[in-house]
């Protein structure tokens, strides 16, 4: 008796089981039926020398797009967009992810839903490697980069992800990079450090990122006395903490051109921080609501020689036509490709992804670094055929893995 | 004066209430079911609140504060409650949960409202009145006082392993080096990831956590049967006995508070640390040290009022200077960006209204919180007197789908399941696991603070820095003095109660004494003689053969790096840990000690044969799962174990047996409805399927 009903027990909750799970299997979980994804292609195309149009020099210029051939509304309708984040949620670029998930739907006919997939890990590997192994050829997959680029894909280890088989929708933003440094640092500008004896020290996150090799490569070239601190931490609260406490002479920052005067009001003014070096286009800096960008201020390519211009282009291809863009596989068709640019290009004129952009990056929209597609891309064929050349610049500067 | 008054003005717009209570009524719902936290909540109403209510910053803000500032009341209900603990819960667990097992669950979790809510409060009020005096403070604490607070936290390894010193140092630094896989924090070098992407970040944190914890309790549990506490001891009236009890305690309360905010204030020191220190800090100025460790109600207190403080501490230096003080901050802290607010010293000024509606809220929040808790609770404890098997037939597929969030990767259910393994073993042959978990949540905080303080101010700096000397004295004598203290206690312990708390949990027996360790008594895989020296092979005495393996391991791994930061701490640590494995072995085989009970929480089914058929069992439950997760997608292998579980597992018969459902439906609902829709969670791979179809 106690055998058959525990047999029966077993039965009963296999069957419920399978019944329960299959009822679910059947409600599914995936929101869209997707196409059969085709093998992607890699081929990349000739391009100049390595960096001859890496960095961008002008800001955002409308694209004209051509208008979709095909019912783009009917391909749309119902269907969900998936914009991965290779990084955990509640930092600025999962915000802005998710601003741009709100906003690029309106200008899509058919106004698909879109939802924002975190894929972090291994700072943007993880997410770089599930894009690659599941982002299908349909228009529906977005990549919004930032970890995961073309430059990581070259440096770090355990990377699938390929570059080569993405196309651009557009790029977002440029960083507005400035190396900044104490009121009581030896130095206000970096030219006067160069060839300086009296040694300054800058604050860095580890010794095997690309912003060190940054670093390390202009110190080098421009022959600067620096001392590098390792550990201090990356972003904005470093950089605040670095000077709140004193515990290094500069630090270069992406965001702290346009932020610091709202976080530490008077800190330009009052000479606590000034601009060391501007390491970021020219075109992205103007008054940051407390000073201009000082006369004796040249962005770093004027201090660098041709050689050096063309190496240090390639190595800030992150902070510029790679930084915050959305990709999609190279496989998706070409009038699908077209709405997706358009309402991207659309997207920088709602009233609500302005507000957005401005309270994110400091800057106007359309003082902002927007880059069409083409701009991207070609920096992208750029990359692709000197890879091995910034890699060999990186290896210069960066440990062994 | 006046402004602050005016900038209450919000309190009369229906719109502020909306958000604090839907805010409230998030934590105590979405936000209690696994993997599910509050940042996670908030991070997707980001855009929402934008776009809703672009115009209205106090309304947006107040729902991301109230969801980062209120999170620590309800996450005890299920530490105390199902022994299922979180990252800032170990201590609730570690006392709270023994107090459940005695049919306590309903008193505790009314003193931790109670203390929680004048947490809150004080967390609040300081917040505003901390701001302009904390400047000063904050920028004296660099690198080397966050070390020495963290060095602080790890000396508390050797209060932990009373009763068992070496193996509590042993298990502490074993934690450390575990800390230590994955990308260093200076060189960035990658150190034991055997070229795995998933170990390049490290060990995460949560399936590390609830799987060195939380699994080995909930085998434990579920092998026994039986509910965690008996009929008769569930009730309201408890719960307000517990809350009346934490009041009485106000005193104690408010010093623990005002400590867990300085903590808070200090960015670097880390949420999940706060509760162990704060749990030293108040046994270190307790007269009695004797019931530690062994559900101490007192113990709970002191964690959970600190837990609740450091929110308002962390918000001082997230608002104050826009360094975010926890990760529920940061959060805030994009908030306030998408708003166009700066934080900063300016906050006072500029966004007065902005800051007098978080304090309020903060405050206001811990209240609403503590009632609704006291309201629920009295029911919500009668989950402890359902037996456990049905309990666990949706916590097991939980607690994978939790552990399974933090990465959305394999790795980290295989994580899960090897700390599982680590933490059981530890749990069954009485080696004290909190001194693993300290270890392992400090051993970053030290290596990396370390280093750059050596980097940025040179050994001499470092050493001539009056408030990390200080810092440091301290923390030798407090901890000396604590042992000493701890020792003393567990001498008169010994005498007053070598048996378990009547109904309660045996804490485990360390050392190797006169007496049969309780593996050895029970389960009779060897014998000891009192008197001579063991021989033959036991589990107890081979597992510091597997420790001094993975030892090893790390040795060989990490001395391929390059000299430098990212070898020093790894390399030299396992070398030191050598000579100690050798010693425990030895002593365990051949000399015999005092056996004393150890702060930890011993198997409750005993070491026998039975029991270890038992954890098979389960085992092969457990496996079953994760492979039908491989075969079939994890989403469904976890909602067929719910239901297939509580049928194969409940002795109820008749209609009754309906209730085995009722674990499927609950996981279905957090799997498909929760999960899948609302969070678009990334599924794992069905790596067998795929294989066999050769995708």
């Amino acid at each position: 008796m106690g055998k058959r009903n525990r047999m029966w027990r077993l039965l009963s909750g296999l069957i419920l089981a399978t019944g329960l799970v299959a009822v679910l299997a059947a409600c599914g979980s995936d929101p869209t039926a997707t196409p059969t994804p085709v093998p992607p292609t890699a081929t990349p195309t000739a391009a100049p020398a390595m960096g001859a149009t890496a960095e961008p020099s002008a800001p955002a210029t409308a694209t004209p797009v051509p208008v979709p051939s095909f019912d783009a509304e009917a391909y749309f309708a119902g269907k969900t967009l998936r914009v991965v984040v290779a990084w955990d949620p509640g930092n600025s670029i999962d915000a802005h992810a998710r601003a741009v998930s709100r906003v690029l739907p309106r200008y899509i006919p058919g106004n698909p839903k879109s939802i924002v997939v975190n894929k972090d890990g291994a700072a943007g590997t993880a997410g770089g490697n599930w894009w690659h192994e599941n982002a299908e050829g349909d228009g529906l997959w977005l990549l919004a980069n930032t970890g995961a680029n073309p430059i990581s894909q070259i440096l770090r280890p355990g990377v699938r992800y390929d570059f080569r088989d993405y196309t651009s929708i557009g790029g977002i933003m440029q960083r507005t990079t400035m190396w900044m440094a104490s009121g009581d640092a030896p130095y206000s500008r970096i030219q006067e450090a160069s060839g300086g004896t009296e040694e300054f020290t800058v604050g860095l996150n580890t010794e095997s990122e690309t912003g060190t090799a940054k670093a390390l490569a202009l110190a080098q070239w421009l022959d600067l006395p620096m001392r590098p601190l390792y550990g201090i931490g990356s972003g904005f609260s470093a950089y605040l903490t670095t000077f709140d406490r004193g515990d290094a002479d500069s630090y270069i920052s992406g965001s702290a051109w346009y932020r610091t005067p709202g976080s530490r009001p008077g800190w330009f003014t009052d000479g606590v921080v000034q601009p060391f070096a501007m390491l970021g286009s020219p075109d992205v800096f103007a008054n940051n609501g407390e000073i201009d960008v000082p006369d004796d201020l040249p962005p770093i390519t004027e201090l660098l020689t041709d050689q050096q211009k063309l190496i240090w282009s390639g190595m800030n291809l992150e902070d510029t036509a790679f930084y915050r863009g959305l990709f999609t596989p190279k496989t998706v068709e070409p009038e699908v490709l077209a709405v997706l640019r358009k309402a991207f290009d659309d997207m920088f004129n709602d009233p609500e992804y302005q507000e957005i952009y401005e309270s994110l990056v400091g800057l106007p929209v359309d003082q902002g670094g927007r880059l069409p597609p083409e701009v991207v891309n070609e920096a992208l064929d750029n990359w692709a055929a000197n890879a091995d050349a910034i890699k060999a610049v990186y290896a210069q500067f960066l440990p062994e893995q | 004066m006046a402004e602050y008054i005016a900038a209450l003005g919000f309190l009369g717009d229906p719109l502020y209430w909306t958000m604090l209570v839907l805010a409230v009524v998030l934590l105590g719902t979405i936000g209690l079911i696994p993997g599910l936290g509050s940042t996670t909540i908030a991070a997707i109403a980001i855009p929402f609140l934008l776009f809703n209510f672009g115009d209205n910053p106090t309304a947006g803000i107040i729902f991301l504060a109230a969801l980062g500032g209120l999170n620590n009341t309800l996450d005890s209900v299920p530490a105390v409650l199902l022994g299922y603990p979180g990252a800032a819960t170990q201590v609730t667990f570690l006392e709270g949960h023994q107090l459940a097992m005695r049919g306590r669950a309903a008193h505790t979790l009314g003193a931790i409202y109670a203390v929680s809510a004048i947490g809150g409060v004080v967390g609040a009020i300081a917040l505003l009145a901390m701001i302009p005096f904390m400047r000063p403070i904050l920028v004296r604490f660099s690198f080397p006082e966050i070390a020495a607070m963290a060095m602080f936290g790890v000396l508390m390894v050797s209060v932990l392993s009373r009763g068992a010193m070496i193996k509590g140092v042993i298990a502490g630094l074993l934690g450390v080096l575990a800390s230590t896989i994955g990308t260093d924090g200076i060189q960035g070098l990658p150190r034991l990831t055997f070229e795995q992407v998933y170990l390049l970040d490290g060990l995460p944190l949560i399936p590390t956590l609830i799987g060195f914890f939380a699994l080995p309790e909930l085998i434990d549990l579920t092998m026994t049967g039986r509910p965690v506490s008996q009929p008769g001891t569930v009730s309201t009236k408890e719960v307000f006995s517990g809350a009346r009890y934490g009041a009485s305690k106000w005193r104690i309360a408010i010093r623990q508070s005002i400590f867990g905010v300085f903590m808070g204030a200090i960015p670097g020191i880390g949420s999940a640390v706060i509760d162990w220190l704060s749990y030293a800090f108040g046994m270190a100025l307790s007269k009695d040290k004797t019931g530690f460790g062994k559900g101490s109600l007192d113990g709970v207190l002191f964690a959970e009022a600190a837990q609740n403080s450091k929110e308002g501490g962390q918000a001082i230096p997230t608002l104050a200077f826009g360094i975010p003080g926890g990760s529920s901050w940061a959060i805030v802290l994009v908030g306030l960006l998408f708003y166009g607010i700066a934080p900063g010293l300016g906050m006072l000024d500029q966004h007065l209204d902005v800051m007098v509606a978080i304090v309020v809220t903060l405050a206001l929040g811990n209240l609403l919180i503590t009632m609704m808790g006291i309201v629920a609770t009295g029911q919500l404890a009668k989950v402890t007197l359902v037996p456990y098997p049905l309990l666990a037939a949706a916590l097991f597929p939980l607690v994978f789908i939790a552990a399974f969030q933090s990465t959305t990767a394999w790795g980290d259910i295989l994580v899960l399941i090897g700390a599982g393994m680590l933490g059981l073993a530890m749990k069954w042959l009485g080696w004290p696991r909190p001194p693993f978990i300290l270890g392992f949540i400090l051993g970053p905080i030290i290596e990396k603070n370390l280093w750059t303080a050596l980097n940025v101010f040179g050994p001499v700096g470092m050493l001539t820095r009056p408030i990390s000397i200080i810092l440091f004295i301290f923390a030798v004598l407090s901890v000396i003095y604590l042992t000493k203290a701890m020792a003393t206690g567990t001498a008169i312990s010994k005498i007053a109660s070598t048996a378990a708390p009547q109904g309660g949990v045996p804490p485990v027996q360390g050392g190797s004494g006169d007496e049969p360790s309780t593996a050895a008594r029970a389960s009779g895989w060897s014998r000891i003689l009192p008197g001579h020296p063991r021989i033959g092979w036991t589990w107890e005495s081979s597992f510091p053969f597997a420790v001094l393996a993975i030892v090893v391991l790390f040795i060989i791994d990490v001395s391929a790096l390059r000299t430098g930061a990212a070898k020093f701490l790894p390399l030299y640590l396992s070398i030191a840990l050598i000579p100690l494995i050798l010693y425990e072995t030895f002593r365990m085989n051949v000399y015999r000690s005092e056996r004393v009970d150890i702060m930890d929480l011993g198997m409750r089914t005993g070491t026998d044969r039975i029991a270890f058929r038992a954890f098979l069992g389960i085992s092969a439950w457990l496996a079953a799962m994760v492979i039908g997760g491989a075969i079939f997608g994890l989403q469904y292998a976890t909602v067929g174990f719910a239901v297939l579980f509580g049928f194969a597992t409940l002795k109820w018969r008749g209609r009754k047996r309906l209730w085995a459902l009722v674990p499927g439906v609950i996981v279905a609902i957090v799997v498909f409805g929760v999960l899948d829709q609302i969070m678009h969670v990334i599924w794992p791979d069905r790596v067998i399927l795929d294989a066999l179809l050769g995708r």
